[in-house]
């Protein structure tokens, strides 16, 4: 297997880093050079990369405009190759990428917008699973309802953000109304993302300790002990009527038991 | 694993292949399409787009064509791939599943093209064992594609042609002569298509493949780009006819990624392949098209 794994080395490193002097042995001329052949397959990769990002990010992408977007994109494709064949996985670390680059000092909030529409892209391609049926809980016995770990559903993400990228995002998508304002200064956003009924992807606003709270639970901590942190964070949280909203919403996907085997 | 040979039985018209923008439209109106080919890489996450191309099945023959499997690598496909591959095909039953005779994945990293292999024995050895074990694991037969080709490899021994009908004999697998690939490969690579077909061995031929691709200037030439963009060229349905007469058993599908027209266009475009076929078969069909 020498020969193709060195030519499969080469060409990789010819399409991620246009070095393409290793393999143009490896390649007849045929009144083109190697150098211009293989820049077909460069382009092909960078631009289609390029162009998922785009879908991914369209936000981003618009506050940014097409220059500067593309400018990026393609030393972020240069940085992260992506991993997967599905295309809809590709481009998690932008966001990341977005926070150390130093032009963009002017938008702040421009890497959580990107974190925003990430988990929007996440919630959408998610894998399916049931939700738990709202009567589900109410059959727990007392004494077991402290110690049950509940289980978001897959599409479920948690957004924090000191901007409101929640109403950036909204004044950005097509037909939103272009005279709109808004202050940086008018305070964050914490949201919780997921899939509905439909299957469409919605987000819902939550306070601090809400937040907090569904934190807790996606981490894995048993239900008593972060309701008991979200009460004692705040004196008005109303852990009943959270989890039948979230079960209502479709947020929960199961239930367990940490101390008994599967 | 035993590979139907008659699927055009099945299929007797040109299929095309399914674009999201497209799917709303063809659920709401359930136009009469022969069947539909979507890229199973779309389809590995769950949501809305699974869900509609659950309800898609429900009216339409539906093909999965791979393009992520990275047959040609020389590391063994992917088994959490071949997982979602497998998943995939347990829900929709696909009447099809089919992917390229390519490479894309190397060293962890997906560099999202076909990239070709140079065509010699040990190459061959490479993609039958990752043919077979794709085969095995899903427990079903595929359909390999050739690739369009903007290079060729010195090291490469072996006809493109005479090396499917070797991948198809060592490994049972089926293939998919994709005619569009065939012209843009050999306008690129000095070859000749008509030979080229002539030498793929029919019998295994399960699917045909129809596009259009861009002609773009090139360093004072002209380079063949399969970019589906554009209606089928005249030279590809020139060739169509040859592959017709040569597979006669093999149904064809239109395959159109940018510059997506109307899905009527589409459906258009597909019936012009139904006229054609008819035509290089001699049917009584062809009197009246």
């Amino acid at each position: 297997m020498q020969q193709l794994s060195a030519l499969q080395s080469d060409l990789r490193r010819a399409i991620l880093s246009g070095d393409s002097r290793a393999s143009h042995t490896a390649i007849r001329p045929l009144g083109l050079p190697p150098a211009q052949r293989l820049r077909i397959h460069a382009n092909h990769y960078r631009i289609t990369l390029s162009e998922a990002l785009a879908a991914t990010y369209p936000v981003v992408a618009r506050l940014l405009g097409e220059p500067c977007f593309a400018g990026l994109a393609r030393e972020f494709i240069q940085l992260s190759p992506p991993t997967s064949p599905c295309l809809f996985e590709y481009g998690g670390g932008f966001a990341h990428y977005l926070d150390a680059v130093p032009l963009l000092m002017e938008l702040p909030y421009l890497p959580d917008v990107a974190r925003l529409e990430w988990a929007l892209n996440e919630a959408r391609h998610a894998a399916d699973a049931a939700a738990l049926p709202p009567a589900a809980l109410a059959l727990l016995q007392d004494c077991c309802f402290a110690e049950v770990v509940l289980t978001l559903h897959p599409s479920s993400r948690l957004v924090t953000s000191s901007y409101p990228i929640d109403r950036i995002w909204r004044t950005n998508q097509p037909g939103a109304d272009p005279e709109t304002t808004i202050g940086l200064d008018e305070g964050g956003t914490r949201l919780l993302i997921h899939r509905d009924g439909d299957d469409d992807v919605v987000w819902c606003p939550l306070s601090p300790c809400e937040f907090d709270f569904l934190q807790a639970l996606r981490a894995g901590v048993p239900l008593g002990c972060a309701w008991g942190a979200a009460s004692r964070a705040d004196a008005s949280f109303d852990g009943g009527r959270t989890l039948s909203g979230l079960l209502a919403a479709g947020v929960l996907a199961d239930f367990r038991f940490p101390t008994t085997q599967a | 694993m035993t590979f139907p040979r008659n699927f055009h039985t099945v299929f007797p018209r040109c299929g095309i292949g399914l674009r999201a923008a497209h799917l709303a439209e063809v659920m709401a109106t359930r136009p009469d399409i022969a069947w539909v080919e979507v890229h199973a890489e779309n389809y590995m996450g769950g949501g809305k787009a699974l869900r509609d191309l659950e309800r898609i099945r429900e009216s339409y023959a539906v093909s999965l064509h791979g393009v992520g499997l990275s047959l040609g690598s020389v590391e063994r496909p992917d088994v959490k791939h071949l997982q979602r591959l497998r998943d995939l095909i347990g829900l929709i039953e696909p009447c099809l599943v089919s992917e390229h005779l390519a490479w894309s994945s190397f060293g962890g990293v997906y560099l999202n093209d076909l990239l070709p292999i140079p065509y010699t024995r040990e190459s061959l050895d490479i993609v039958a064992r990752n043919v077979t074990i794709a085969q095995d694991f899903l427990q079903r037969p595929i359909l390999i594609e050739n690739p369009s080709a903007y290079l060729t490899l010195s090291a490469s021994t072996i006809p493109e042609a005479e090396f499917l009908g070797l991948l198809a004999r060592r490994s049972g697998c089926g293939l998919l002569c994709d005619v569009n690939n065939v012209q843009v490969t050999c306008a690129n690579t000095a070859g000749n298509p008509c030979d080229w077909l002539d030498a793929l061995p029919a019998q295994a031929v399960g699917e045909i493949h129809l596009a259009g691709h861009a002609v773009n200037p090139a360093g004072g030439r002209v380079v063949l780009i399969d970019d589906h963009g554009s209606p089928v060229a005249e030279s590809v349905w020139a060739l169509y006819g040859h592959a017709v007469a040569r597979f006669p058993q093999a149904p064809a599908l239109l395959e159109w990624d940018n510059r997506l027209p109307a899905l009527a266009r589409l459906l258009e475009e597909a019936a012009l392949a139904d006229a054609r076929h008819a035509a290089a078969l001699g049917s009584p069909c062809n009197a009246a098209a």
